[in-house]
């Protein structure tokens, strides 16, 4: 499976600013309907597990959150790419107290999950790299970001 | 053979990339053991036929086997340390 398709243009928000994480994955979710890549309740699904099941994630140059919740909620696969203009907490995978404050965020929409078992550990890759992380970081074009995160997958 | 589960919230990402990394890295290591993701409403039960489980949720309950930290093996972050802890408990 061709992963760099998951990635596109229209599915990708850069420098907006949001106060939580709630109002940020809302506004992520009414795209992703509008676009036809999710049924109903997705967005409350994945609040719900983000309650039980947090993902954020200490990596090593940068802190990600890796939303996603179950394949039922999902129509099409996707990933939906978030840079944010300011912060945002998240809870630690595997922890319930502790917080991360994340700078990127990518809504995980997984149909397969056996089809895509390389995604996670391909997305952790790129994103424990020091110079990818770098240009990401600067890279404030939606274009530019795109071509950054294809060309390296 | 051995068995190790891999839990996490839904089943559908990082319980599947940790299982595949873990199964990756044994294979180096010319470890056998048989690595499964499962789910995590199954827990309770999938422990009682596992010699290590290896978490990626924060779970209060204890479990009668060894249990280790998946995040390790998601984002590379002490993966070394988890990994030789889970050999030296396979090979016991």
């Amino acid at each position: 499976m061709d992963y760099t398709e998951l990635f596109q243009l229209e599915l990708m928000d850069i420098n907006n600013h949001y106060k939580n994480k709630e109002e940020m994955l809302c506004s992520v979710s009414q795209v992703l309907k509008k676009k036809n890549f999710i049924n109903q309740g997705f967005y409350e699904a994945l609040i719900d597990r983000e309650k039980s099941f947090p993902t954020g994630l200490e990596l090593a140059h940068i802190n990600i959150a890796i939303p996603h919740t179950d394949v039922e909620f999902v129509k099409e696969p996707f990933i939906y790419f978030v840079k944010l203009a300011d912060e945002i907490d998240f809870y630690q995978m595997g922890s319930d107290d502790q917080q991360v404050t994340v700078s990127v965020v990518m809504v995980l929409g997984i149909k397969n999950p056996k089809e895509q078992v390389g995604l996670l550990s391909k997305l952790m890759e790129l994103f424990s790299d020091k110079n990818f992380v770098r240009q990401v970081v600067k890279t404030e074009d939606k274009e530019n970001i795109l071509g950054l995160v294809r060309k390296n997958f | 053979m051995k068995r190790i589960i891999v839990a996490c919230g839904s089943g559908v990402a990082t319980s599947q990339t940790v299982a595949s990394k873990l199964t990756k890295l044994l294979k180096e290591r010319n470890v056998k053991a048989e690595v499964e993701a499962v789910d995590i409403k199954s827990i309770k039960n999938q422990v009682k036929n596992a010699d290590a489980y290896v978490s990626i949720v924060n779970t209060k309950q204890k479990f009668d086997i060894p249990t280790f930290n998946g995040i390790a093996f998601l984002t590379g972050m002490g993966q070394d340390e988890e990994l030789e802890k889970i050999i030296k408990t396979i090979e016991e």
